[in-house]
């Protein structure tokens, strides 16, 4: 389990040379490294079947490891189980079905706080604190939320144990401008609490806005590393993210 | 009707009982479990020979219930075979399931559950033989509540609605109002999502088959009650077990219940209408009608 320590003596989160997938020997991401420091926020883009969502699963414990390791703060967390990892500091928002729509807001959160091995009142309540909206839909069946409140409650539940690390799969997917702008807004909220976020996002315009830095997957391999501000406005991101590279070098082969 | 509407009643609380495990299993698991209904003929047999063995070991334990032909011997052996096949529910998935779940396809899950429910009935045929017996041979002879209409109720059907209205509030309490509720609901609905929050999927499961082995037991013996002990009880349930799990929504607890109620009911008042040789069919019936109108269910959530 990760120790707590001082945000200056922790590490954040390293990938090294990730190979991962569905099926064991059918790799999806190859030799994949990255890192996030602590109050960091990481962009990770590409294009669709690049393997971004892959990666997020497998950081999470959900997919088998092939080769390559994991650590947040120094220790290794490769291969650990979902639940384990979730008590030792790693959150994460999966893109779709990231509520228990049949549960209350409330029972979802509560559900959500069992990772903080004891009271779950405390923590709860901090989370309607924060999360104004959902103190008024406290009762409410989560499956009746609008995409946005379910987003917010879908965060909520992640960082209702303090974690360490913010796994984040398309968190503006499916939103309406403004609440996929609200939902983007906060993670600097989140990452000024010493949380290392992770976020793989389709708006890339967005997602670099408010990220720190980015990395572009492409083909399940790293492509490219950078400021996120400075890929914001590099024509090289517009090439590989749009396949306008491949584009060509296809139409090159077929003449 | 009245009759036709208790005995309704009793045969769906019962299927009620069933159901909830089959379809906690099915939902966790994604697959359809046919072995489940033999765990209901697996438990009342078991209740069967804790029952002799219980009254052999001291003759007070014979002693009946006020107004039943329940024993107390009976009740203990009840209440051992609950957890046995609970255990033994658990011990088939982590044997046989478990390793398929990990090697191999839900195809493959079923027709394997089609194999350790013929091994199971198998077994019991070759254990207690193939002829049917009663957990008390004494005749019960039923009280009539209303003479118009008519309508001729047994102490032990009473105790029978009684047992599983209990079971069942209980059931809901533990699911509605604790955190191990909330667990296995959360299993049931997303087991991904559950895992992230911090719950054991493995953990889960195992009290998934418990708790299922534990009602299909109970399930068997309030069968045998109102019916009779045979090997193929089970087998002749399986098609009710699953139309209440379809009909309440495949994962719902609640939907389980209430579907069972329903394929009960459906099936004593249908042979107001059609002879009793068509009534297996109407297990079927209730399948394609739930299938065309409702594929989701009654309370289950659209995949």
């Amino acid at each position: 389990m990760t120790t707590k320590h001082p945000a200056v003596f922790r590490a954040g989160l390293a990938v090294n040379g990730l190979t991962a997938g569905y099926i064991r020997g059918m790799p999806i991401i190859n030799d994949v490294s990255l890192t996030a420091k602590h109050g960091e926020i990481v962009a990770i883009i590409g294009p669709n079947g690049a393997g971004k969502s892959t990666l997020l699963k497998t950081i999470a414990g959900l997919l088998n490891v092939e080769s390559g390791n994991v650590t947040l703060d120094g220790l290794g967390i490769t291969g650990i189980r979902p639940d384990k990892l979730s008590q030792s500091g790693v959150a994460m928002v999966p893109q779709l079905e990231n509520i228990f729509r049949t549960m209350s807001v409330q029972q979802n959160l509560r559900l959500a706080a069992r990772r903080c091995q004891g009271q779950w009142r405390k923590p709860v309540d901090e989370m309607l604190r924060r999360f104004p909206m959902l103190a008024e839909k406290y009762k409410v069946r989560a499956g009746s939320l609008s995409g946005g409140q379910r987003q917010f409650l879908a965060i909520a539940m992640a960082l209702v144990a303090s974690p360490n690390l913010l796994l984040l799969d398309e968190p503006s997917a499916g939103l309406s401008p403004k609440a996929a702008q609200e939902v983007l807004g906060m993670l600097k909220e989140i990452a000024r609490s010493h949380v290392s976020i992770l976020m793989v996002e389709q708006n890339v315009k967005a997602a670099l806005a408010v990220s720190d830095r980015a990395y572009i997957l492409a083909e399940g391999r790293n492509q490219y590393e950078g400021i996120a501000s400075e890929l914001l406005n590099d024509p090289v991101l517009g090439q590989i993210y749009l396949g306008a590279r491949r584009t060509e070098a296809h139409a090159t082969e077929s003449v | 009707m009245l009759q036709s509407l208790f005995d309704g009643i009793l045969v769906g609380s019962i299927l009620s009982l069933g159901a909830i495990g089959l379809t906690l299993i099915m939902h966790i698991l994604r697959f359809a479990n046919f072995s489940h209904a033999e765990l209901i003929s697996m438990g009342a047999y078991f209740t069967l020979t804790l029952d002799a063995m219980f009254a052999a070991i001291s003759s007070t334990l014979v002693t009946q219930l006020p107004m039943l032909s329940v024993t107390i011997s009976l009740v203990l052996a009840m209440l051992f075979a609950l957890m046995i096949t609970g255990i033994l529910a658990a011990t088939i998935d982590k044997l046989v399931f478990k390793r398929l779940r990990e090697k191999a396809g839900p195809l493959t899950m079923v027709f394997a559950s089609f194999g350790i429910g013929l091994i199971i009935r198998n077994v019991i045929g070759l254990v207690y033989g193939l002829k049917s017996t009663h957990y008390n041979s004494d005749i019960a002879f039923a009280m009539m509540l209303s003479s118009d209409p008519l309508l001729l109720v047994k102490a032990d059907q009473l105790f029978i609605l009684g047992i599983t209205v209990v079971v069942m509030l209980g059931l809901h309490l533990f699911m509605s109002r604790t955190s191990v509720g909330y667990a296995l609901r959360a299993i049931s609905e997303n087991p991904v999502l559950a895992q992230i929050n911090g719950i054991n999927l493995g953990a889960m499961v195992r009290l998934a088959w418990l708790i299922g082995g534990a009602l299909a037991t109970l399930a068997g013996v309030c069968y045998a009650l109102n019916n009779q002990l045979s090997p193929v009880m089970g087998r002749d349930l399986v098609l009710s077990l699953f139309a209440a799990a379809i009909v309440g929504g495949i994962g719902s607890i609640y939907g389980a219940a209430l579907g069972g109620l329903i394929v009960g009911l459906a099936g004593s008042l249908a042979l107001l209408i059609i002879p009793t040789g068509y009534k297996p069919a109407v297990p079927f019936l209730i399948i394609l009608l739930a299938l065309y109108i409702r594929p989701n269910g009654l309370f289950g959530e659209e995949q």
